[in-house]
C-alpha cells in the first residue's frame, strides 16, 4: 500500500468510527461561568463539591473570583446588563437591593429540581435566590478568663467585663443581627431599634474594640484582647477547632440567621450553565462540604450524621427555632441605623 | 508635524477613559436626588447640604485633616534625616538601605495592619517586651485608638516622605555644604540655611504625597482604630459599598477631592513663594 492511500484509508476510518473511539463532547464544554466568592476554604469546598464534578459531567468550567460579596453586589448594581458575573453569592442582607434593581432573575424550581429539598423558611424572597447555607450569629466567651458562664448578649454588659468585650459594627451582618436581637429582646423590632441602642449604650463601657471585619474580631479574640463577643457561629467552632478555649453558646435573646444565597445575574450569556451550576450548588454533596467544614447550617433536609450535632441550625427543629429577620425594611433603614451606631458608639 | 501628539496620546486616552470620564460620573452622581445607587436623576445640593449641616460629619472631616497634617509633620520629622543620610551616601552603600526603605511598599496594606495589630496586641511583641524590661506591670491596651492609627499611618507613608526627601538632596552639591563651613557656618545653621531652603521642594512634594495618601486612608482607620477613630475614606466607603447611597457617597468623595486639591495648592504656593523670594537675591 503507498504512503497517500494508506493515509486516505487511516482518515476515512476515523470519519467512519463511531461515536465513543473520538473525543467525548459534554453539554456546555467551552463555557465558562464567572461566580464571585469568599476565597480560602470556602472556595476550595466549592470547587471540590460543585465546580469539579460539573466539569466533569458536563464540561463546564467556573472561575471564581474571591473578595467581599458586598464588593461583588456592588459591582452588579454600577454596571447593569454588563455585570461581571453570571451568579453573584451573597447574603439575605445583600438581596434586597438585588431584587429592588432588577439585577438578579427569580430560580424556578422546576428548572432547578434540586431546590425541592429545601426546608421550609429557606425562601426568604419568594423565587429569588437559592439558599445553600446558614450562619448564625451566637455568643462565645473566653472560658479560662470569664469564670460565671454566659448565657445571654444582655450579659456582655455585666461590670466584670469591663474592656473586654468586642463586636462587629453594623455594617457587617453579624452586628446587624446582634442589633436586631437586642432590638427584639428589648420589645422592640425593625420597626423600633431604640431599645437597641439602650441596650448598646449599656455594653459600651465593656467595649474594647467595634469593628467592621469579622477576621479583626476572631484577632482580637485569639489575642485575649477581648474575652467575650457576639460572632458566627463557624469562626467559633473554627477557634475551637484550633484549640482556642472559646465557648459556643446559643444566647437567650435567640439564634439569629441569615442564609448564603447563589442567584442568576441578569443578563447572563448561560442560562442553562447557570441552572446547572445551581442544581449542583443544591446537591447532598455541596451542602454537606460546607456544612462539615465550617459548620454553617445546611438549607435542605440532608443527613449529616454524629457531625450535625456541632452544627447550631441543624434539623428541623432548630431551623423552625431560628430567628428571621424582615431583609427588606433592614435594607431601607440600614443607612440610618448605622449613621446613629457611628455617632453614639465613637 | 511634530510627533509628540502622536507619542501622549495613549497617556491621554488612557486618562480621559480612566481617570477623567469616572471623575465626571461621580461629580454627576453627587447632585443626584436621593440616596439609591440606581436609577439617579435630577439636579440638587442636598448632598453636600446634607454633609455640611451635620455637625458629625464635619467633625470627621475636621479630624480627617487633622490626622493629615499630623502624619505629614511627624513622616518629615522622621523622614528628613534618614532621606538625607541616604542621599549622601555612595550610590553602592545606599542600595540595600534604600531597599530597607521600599520594602514595606512591597506587602500588602491588609498585611501590614495585621501584622501591627499582632506587634500591639495586649500579648504582642511591644506588650511582652514592655514586661520583660519592668517598665509595665501588666499588658497595656496599645490597640483601638488615635495612637494606634497614627503609628500606622505614619509606618505606612514615612516611604514616601524618605524618597522625596531622598531624591531633593542628592540634586543639592555637597560643595555648598563645605563652602558654607569655610564661612564659619556651623552644621545647624548650615542646615537651617542651606540644606532645608534648597531641599524645600522635596519637602513641599513629601507633605503634599503624605497628607493626600494619609486623608483617603480607610482600611487603617477602621482595623487599627475601631469605632473611635473615623475617617473620611471609611464614610465613604461604608456610603457606596454598604449602605448602597452613592449620591451621598459621591458628594463626599467630592468634598475630599476639593479639601486635598485645595490645600495642594495652598502647600505649593507657599512653598514656590519661599523659594522666589530665597531666590531673590542671588538674581541681582
Amino acid at each position: 500500500m503507498k504512503r497517500r492511500t494508506f493515509l486516505k484509508a487511516l482518515g476515512a476510518a476515523a470519519i467512519a468510527a463511531p461515536l465513543p473511539i473520538r473525543a467525548q463532547s459534554k453539554r456546555f464544554d467551552g463555557i465558562t461561568l464567572n461566580v464571585n466568592s469568599y476565597g480560602g476554604d470556602y472556595d476550595r469546598i466549592m470547587t471540590e463539591t460543585i465546580a469539579r464534578p460539573l466539569a466533569e459531567r458536563t464540561g463546564l468550567k467556573v472561575t471564581y473570583t474571591p473578595g467581599s460579596s458586598t464588593a461583588a453586589v456592588a459591582k452588579i448594581l454600577a454596571a447593569p446588563g454588563a455585570a461581571p458575573f453570571d451568579i453573584v453569592l451573597c447574603d439575605s442582607p445583600n438581596m434586597p437591593d438585588l431584587i429592588k434593581a432588577q439585577a438578579i432573575d427569580p430560580v424556578d424550581a422546576d428548572a432547578v429540581p434540586g431546590m425541592k429539598k429545601l426546608l421550609p423558611k429557606m425562601r426568604e424572597f419568594g423565587q429569588f435566590g437559592l439558599p445553600y447555607s446558614i450562619a448564625s450569629i451566637v455568643l462565645t466567651y473566653n472560658t479560662s478568663r470569664v469564670k460565671a458562664p454566659l448565657s445571654s448578649f444582655a450579659e456582655l454588659a455585666e461590670p466584670s467585663l469591663k474592656n473586654r468585650v468586642a463586636m462587629l459594627n453594623l455594617e457587617n451582618t453579624g452586628g446587624m443581627l446582634y442589633f436586631i436581637a437586642m432590638a427584639e429582646a428589648g420589645g422592640g423590632s425593625v420597626d423600633n431599634v431604640e431599645p437597641a441602642f439602650a441596650a448598646l449604650s449599656k455594653v459600651k463601657p465593656n467595649i474594647v474594640s467595634v469593628t467592621p471585619a469579622t477576621v479583626s474580631l476572631v484577632q482580637v479574640l485569639e489575642q485575649e484582647e477581648a474575652w467575650a463577643a457576639p460572632l458566627w457561629d463557624g469562626r467559633i467552632h473554627a477557634m475551637r477547632k484550633a484549640g482556642r478555649p472559646m465557648a459556643l453558646v446559643r444566647p437567650k435573646e435567640g439564634v439569629y440567621s441569615l442564609l448564603s444565597y447563589a442567584s442568576p445575574v441578569k443578563g447572563t450569556k448561560h442560562p442553562d450553565a447557570v441552572r446547572a451550576y445551581l442544581d449542583q450548588a443544591v446537591s447532598d454533596e455541596a451542602i454537606a462540604g460546607l456544612a462539615k467544614f465550617f459548620r454553617y447550617g445546611p438549607t435542605t433536609s440532608l443527613d449529616l450524621g454524629p457531625e450535625g450535632q456541632e452544627v447550631i441550625t441543624y434539623g428541623e427543629a432548630a431551623v423552625a427555632q431560628m430567628k428571621t429577620v424582615d431583609w427588606t425594611t433592614v435594607s431601607e433603614r440600614r443607612a440610618d441605623w448605622l449613621n446613629k451606631f457611628n455617632r453614639e458608639m465613637r | 508635524m511634530p510627533a509628540w501628539p502622536l507619542l501622549i496620546a495613549p497617556s491621554i486616552v488612557l486618562l480621559l477613559v480612566f481617570l477623567v470620564g469616572p471623575a465626571l460620573g461621580l461629580i454627576r452622581a453627587s447632585f443626584f436626588h436621593g440616596s439609591t445607587p440606581f436609577n439617579g436623576s435630577g439636579f440638587s445640593f442636598e448632598q453636600y447640604a446634607t454633609f455640611f449641616l451635620d455637625s458629625y460629619y464635619v467633625g470627621v472631616l475636621l479630624e480627617t485633616i487633622g490626622y493629615g497634617i499630623v502624619v505629614a509633620l511627624i513622616t518629615l520629622i522622621i523622614g528628613f534625616p534618614v532621606g538625607y543620610s541616604l542621599a549622601r551616601l555612595p550610590p553602592k552603600q545606599r542600595r540595600l538601605r534604600l531597599l530597607l526603605v521600599i520594602l514595606p511598599l512591597t506587602l500588602s496594606l491588609v498585611v501590614v495592619i495585621f501584622g501591627w495589630m499582632v506587634i500591639l496586641g495586649r500579648s504582642g511583641l511591644v506588650n511582652t517586651i514592655g514586661l520583660a524590661i519592668g517598665i509595665i506591670d501588666e499588658p497595656q491596651r496599645l490597640l483601638f485608638n488615635r495612637g494606634a492609627v497614627l503609628v500606622v499611618l505614619v509606618q505606612q507613608f514615612l516611604p514616601f516622605m524618605i524618597l522625596s526627601i531622598m531624591s531633593v538632596i542628592s540634586q543639592i552639591d555637597s560643595t555648598l555644604e563645605h563652602a558654607a563651613a569655610n564661612l564659619r557656618a556651623n552644621r545647624f545653621t548650615t542646615f537651617r540655611r542651606v540644606i532645608i531652603p534648597l531641599a524645600l521642594p522635596g519637602i513641599a512634594n513629601g507633605l503634599s504625597l503624605v497628607f493626600a495618601l494619609t486623608v483617603s486612608a480607610f482600611m487603617t482607620p477602621r482595623l487599627i482604630g475601631g469605632n473611635r477613630v473615623q475617617m473620611l475614606g471609611s464614610l465613604i466607603y461604608e456610603q457606596i459599598m454598604i449602605v448602597l447611597n452613592w449620591p451621598f457617597g459621591s458628594a463626599s468623595a467630592m468634598v475630599l477631592l476639593v479639601l486635598v486639591l485645595a490645600l495642594l495648592a495652598v502647600v505649593n504656593a507657599y512653598f514656590a513663594k519661599k523659594l522666589i523670594r530665597k531666590s531673590k537675591p542671588n538674581a541681582t
